[in-house]
């Protein structure tokens, strides 16, 4: 017993040394005061796996009209399965609003969907050693945003909306013990939480018998004689207020999705599909909540694995959602014309494709850290004009996807408290 | 140089030297803590789920209900707002197991002692058996429901 007890005391300290650098990266011991460019920023991790070559290089034409400019005509073999998505939300493409780095790298690491998420969205590369089973060592851009903003962040201000409950919840805080989940975002993998009969379980069924005050006096008691500084806190948690506005969300979300309101609300011929699902539940968290950060993640076009033609499908589904997603953020009160929205894939495909061909003989794509071409991906920043160089398209490589989260943090006045730990800079090539 | 030699000699006999236990029967020791602060495990929501179904219904959780519960729990980054809910629904379903509010006044105190029992899996403190007690004479409007509420989305509840 005394040696486990020496171990743990051991490999606490030991993270705590390691902790020391993220808890005053730059030497100092309070928050920052930098200046933000915007007050609010959306990372649209346009995720799955998307290739330069269909994406922004064109080669079986435009398959992204909602974001990218140009009228290429799309490839005759595969047109005829591609779905007619209802015209752009936006009068441009959504590249028109901003800057796109065409020529972006995802330069370390494997290249597997987990790893270019932890690099996205820590700002780190990652290895083999990745623990995909548990939360990063590297604190989240999350608890970077809420610990180093001037004063602290509160949790509602943070979200992240996650297309599937595999592994990617766990990127809303991480394990350091600088930060955690103390520090973390809100997280919703909405496609798995508002399912028509799921909602029956968590439903409004308890009445006010105005005891609610005693009530929470008594749990404050039950918690006040439990905490010995053994546990650290268990999940993410909001105040008091914050908790109530997320419960009357909740329920007022819970009476839309009995209602059938969400069932099709952007009148995609066919139905939406899970991309276009998350991101509009993305939307109504926009609409509620004006968070000063969420990301927000797809991960439709992986069908690229087994069909090349659903691929190019699902480009086209993610493409009109990112631009609805701006079209959102334009028309909510408090978030139009100050809000960075960044758009990148996580990683890129293979320029060789594996043996499988679909019906219009297209061989299918996986994603190998061996083919350089998976490296190459775009990255686009759309924001307010004055703030955001508009409708600039810069074609050299410039750019790593570790420079996301220091742009993040620039946009929103904290770099220079996070600087000290991060790989990448920020990308300022897009900005004034 | 002879205090340098002397002070690493020290320094590795520290490091060196640790006082060894015979555990001949490679069992832990068991410590039985009153407060609770031996539970420094986080139950996982299919641990949650599991126990708080049986606590409530004194049998177990269908395979089912389970899954349904743990998605919802692995869905939303704020435990505490899904397991209010989670709770609330379960304390209302009327195949849940929840004595008559008289024993708040007919025996407040074996009440007491077997919800901690319930929820904690411990004894309570003289001090807890008051304060609730209390609590319950003070507000006689205060539910048996309520009381379970308060265990459950207690933080001691979602450790072991």
């Amino acid at each position: 017993m005394e040696r486990r007890k020496f171990l743990k005391t051991a490999g606490l300290t030991a993270l705590g040394t390691i902790g020391v650098p993220y808890i005053i990266p730059t030497g100092r011991l309070f928050a920052s005061t930098g200046t933000r460019k915007v007050n609010h920023v959306v990372f649209c991790l346009f995720a799955g796996g998307v290739r330069n070559i269909e994406a922004v290089h064109k080669a079986d034409g435009n398959l992204m009209p909602s974001m990218l400019s140009g009228n290429e005509a799309v490839s005759g073999d595969i047109i005829a399965d591609l779905s007619t998505l209802p015209t752009n939300p936006l009068q441009n493409p959504l590249q028109t609003y901003g800057t796109l780095f065409k020529e972006f790298r995802f330069d370390s690491g494997p290249t597997g969907h987990i790893n270019g998420h932890v690099t996205a969205i820590t700002g780190k590369n990652t290895n083999n050693t990745l623990d995909i089973r548990n939360r990063t060592q590297d604190p989240t851009i999350f608890e970077l945003y809420r610990k180093h903003s001037n004063p602290e962040k509160a949790a509602l201000n943070s979200w992240w909306i996650t297309t599937s409950n595999n592994y990617y919840p766990l990127l809303n805080h991480s394990q350091n013990s600088g930060y955690g989940s103390a520090f973390g975002a809100n997280q919703l993998t909405p496609n798995a939480f508002f399912n028509y009969n799921l909602v029956d379980e968590i439903k409004d069924v308890w009445n006010s018998t105005g005891q609610e005050a005693i009530v929470d006096d008594l749990n404050s008691f039950l918690n006040y004689n439990f905490f010995s500084g053994n546990q650290g806190i268990a999940h993410v948690k909001n105040n008091k207020t914050e908790t109530e506005r997320l419960q009357n969300w909740l329920s007022q979300m819970i009476t839309g999705v009995k209602s059938g309101a969400y069932s099709n609300p952007w009148n995609i011929p066919g139905g939406m599909n899970s991309d276009m699902r998350n991101v509009m539940y993305a939307e109504e968290v926009i609409k509620e909540f004006k968070p000063e950060l969420l990301v927000v993640n797809m991960f439709g076009v992986d069908v690229a694995h087994t069909s090349f033609t659903r691929y190019c499908n699902a480009l086209q589904y993610a493409d009109w959602a990112t631009a609805h997603l701006w079209d959102t953020i334009q028309k909510t009160s408090g978030m139009a014309d100050d809000t960075l929205l960044v758009v990148m894939p996580e990683v890129g495909r293979n320029g060789t494709p594996n043996s499988i061909v679909d019906s219009n003989g297209r061989f299918a794509l996986d994603h190998s850290s061996s083919d350089p071409t998976t490296r190459e991906i775009f990255c686009m920043m759309a924001g307010p004009q004055g703030v955001i160089k508009q409708n600039l398209e810069i074609s050299s490589v410039t750019g790593r996807s570790v420079d996301v989260v220091p742009t993040i943090a620039d946009a929103l006045g904290f770099y220079n408290e996070v600087s000290g730990v991060l790989p990448g800079t920020p990308l300022s090539q897009a900005y004034f | 140089m002879r205090y340098f030699i002397a002070y690493i000699l020290t320094l590795t006999l520290l490091v060196c030297c640790k006082r060894q236990q015979i555990n001949e029967f490679d069992i832990n020791p068991v410590v039985i803590n009153q407060d609770g602060a031996n539970k420094e495990n986080l139950k996982s929501p299919d641990q949650f789920i599991t126990l708080l179904y049986a606590d409530l219904y004194s049998t177990t959780i269908p395979y089912a209900e389970l899954k349904k519960l743990q998605r919802l729990l692995e869905s939303f980054g704020n435990k505490n707002v899904i397991i209010e809910r989670i709770a609330q629904n379960m304390l209302n379903d009327p195949l849940a197991q929840i004595p008559a509010d008289t024993i708040l006044t007919a025996a407040a105190d074996v009440f007491i002692s077997e919800s901690y029992k319930l929820f904690f899996t411990r004894n309570a403190s003289e001090a807890e058996v008051w304060y609730i007690r209390e609590l319950i004479k003070n507000n006689p409007e205060l539910t048996v429901k309520e009381i379970y509420y308060a265990f459950i989305t207690s933080e001691e509840y979602k450790y072991y």
